[in-house]
């Protein structure tokens, strides 16, 4: 009785950890390119947080043209780092920008 | 012991006062193991959750490789936390009791391995290669990493296959402590020189923290706490054969009062020259819970093994010994029930002595059942003690043997279902079941309580050897 009770728990845990490890995945994973999705997402959500985010007090076309000048290849780490330094949005937002940025930056 | 003392200030006892009183008692041990409960759960997510909120990773890593740091977070908090299941932190046991500590140990312990089997498969299975666990080869987070991964399969397969592999316990118990110490550093190794996510502040201190407190709860209960046990020994006042290679000590402090226990509850007992260089071992105090006036304690010890076999008998009245006690939650203070049965194999019996003299101590009035399963008579203990103790309070003795003599009346064979429907009292939902004795009875004791449509939460027993 007792060891059934405590086997039950035991997998209840096992089942909540490795819920809170997909959680964990899918908050420090970065989002999917945009141009590598499906073809009826525009990517008009990405567009949106970059508007509710960062538009107010910039220009897409001023961060494109910033990441256009970085020739380095960690040009998306660096703007990563300067919008959590500047923003309030959380890293996965910040990710979801970066990565909307670059798609757009990238020739197709 | 609280519940003892809530039970306790009423003598003789009223039905309901007592019940009330245990029904309080168990409410508050309820609560506390909800607030220990709580702790595991957070202690387990807090590497992970720390990780989480700091990410101070940039670089794009896919989801497979974060799932694969999730899954190994897990298993550094999970195997930092099990040392602190079999610790012996009274405050965390009692809710629970030892017994079911031990064994939630055991399945965390085996779910830890397969979170650490899942940390490299989800993390790299594109370039995982049957060298990487080589902890000869690569840099020190691979070699740190393939060592505490070989150890922890060490540890898990030597403590399922303990029984098989006829290991003795006491070398068993050192090279798990050992290899529990070893796995721990290695797993620090690796997570500091991988460098990533413990490459800022708080997710670093978070992770050494884990094994720090597994260190530190090491060396209290292999220090501190045997320290402490060696200022307050006791000593045998004597040591009696019981018949059926059992014997009973009664041991007394020295220069202390002793401890107060719950009737059920059991105490390790360590013997030689000192509880630094000696083994513990569990025992069932035998004795009333009301205390004696020299706060002495008796055990009932069947002789099983070298210990119980050659050190036992050869205790004289001096001898020093010392106790590390009270435990477990096996006992019908934490019960309440109109009445009792109690179900016992063998030696099974030493804590319902210690419960039906404490009921008889107490005036508790409740009826009690003893179902006692023995090969015959030879193998009785207490068989004259419990028959007068039939005669003090509300107690029924039913003796049950394997092998009686060709003219016994009684009942014969194992305990079935059709013994316990001629003896469980109505209504079977007011008592309270234990059952104590060799591990297969209890598995078909308490299949056949359940099956009679016994409450599941109302059938107690305790089972030690887990491993």
């Amino acid at each position: 009785v007792q060891r059934l009770i405590i086997l039950r728990l035991a997998f209840g845990l096992i089942a909540l950890f490795t819920s809170a490890a997909l959680l964990f995945s899918w908050a420090t994973s970065p989002p999917a390119p945009v141009a590598a999705r499906t073809a009826g997402d525009s990517g008009a959500r990405e567009a949106a947080l970059f508007e509710q985010r960062c538009g107010r007090c910039h220009a897409r076309e001023e961060l494109l043209e910033w990441l256009g000048r970085r020739s380095d290849a960690d040009a998306g780490g660096a703007l990563l780092e300067f919008l959590g330094e500047h923003g309030e949005a959380s890293n996965r937002e910040n990710r979801t920008i970066v990565v909307y940025l670059e798609t757009l930056a990238t020739p197709p | 012991m609280r519940l003892g003392r809530a039970v306790r200030r009423r003598a003789p006892l009223n039905r309901n006062a007592a019940l009330g009183a245990v029904l309080l008692a168990a409410m508050g041990l309820l609560f506390r193991g909800i607030v220990w409960f709580g702790l595991y759960v957070a202690f387990a997510l807090a590497p992970l959750t720390v990780a989480m909120l700091a990410d101070p990773i940039v670089a794009d890593r896919g989801f497979a490789l974060e799932l694969g740091v999730a899954f190994g977070f897990i298993a550094y908090a999970l195997i930092s936390a099990e040392f602190a299941l079999v610790s012996r932190l009274r405050a965390a046991s009692e809710p629970f009791g030892t017994d079911s500590l031990m064994q939630f140990h055991r399945y965390m312990g085996i779910a830890a391995l397969v979170f650490v089997c899942a940390h490299p498969l989800a993390a790299v299975p594109e370039r995982l290669e049957l060298a990487d666990f080589n902890p000869l080869q690569g840099g020190l987070a691979a070699r740190a990493g393939a060592i505490a991964f070989w150890l922890l399969l060490l540890l898990v397969a030597a403590s399922l296959l303990r029984g098989r592999l006829r290991f003795a316990y006491e070398g068993w118990q050192l090279m798990h402590r050992l290899l529990a110490v070893l796995i721990a550093l290695a797993m620090l190794g690796h997570v500091l020189a991988v460098d990533r996510y413990t490459s800022v502040l708080p997710v670093r201190v978070v992770t050494v923290v884990c094994v720090a407190g597994f260190l530190l709860l090491l060396l209290d209960y292999r220090g501190l706490r045997l320290l402490v046990l060696a200022r307050r020994p006791w000593e045998i006042a004597w040591n009696r054969d019981e018949g059926g290679d059992t014997r009973t000590l009664s041991v007394r402090p020295v220069g202390h009062r002793g401890f107060e226990f719950a009737p059920g509850q059991f105490a390790w007992i360590a013997t030689g020259r000192s509880p630094l260089t000696s083994e513990q071992h569990p025992m069932s105090i035998s004795s009333s819970a009301e205390r004696l006036p020299d706060n002495s304690l008796e055990f009932s010890i069947k002789a099983f093994g070298d210990w119980s076999r050659e050190t036992i008998p050869a205790l004289l009245p001096g001898t020093r010994v010392w106790i590390d006690g009270p435990f477990g939650a096996f006992t019908l203070d934490r019960a309440p029930g109109q009445g009792f049965v109690l179900i016992a194999g063998g030696i099974g019996v030493t804590p319902f002595r210690s419960m039906l003299l404490t009921m008889r101590d107490r005036g508790d009035r409740r009826p009690v059942i003893l179902l006692y399963a023995a090969r015959d008579w030879s193998r009785v203990v207490f068989r004259t003690e419990l028959e007068a103790l039939a005669r003090e309070i509300d107690l029924r003795l039913v003796w049950v043997f394997e092998e009686p003599e060709p003219d016994w009346q009684g009942e014969r064979g194992y305990i079935n279902a059709a013994m316990l429907e001629r003896y469980l009292p109505a209504p079977r939902d007011h008592h309270q079941y234990f059952v104590c004795g060799p591990i297969a009875m209890m598995d078909e004791i308490e299949e056949l309580l359940a099956r009679a449509g016994i409450p599941r939460g109302h059938i107690h027993s305790e089972r030690f050897n887990v491993v």
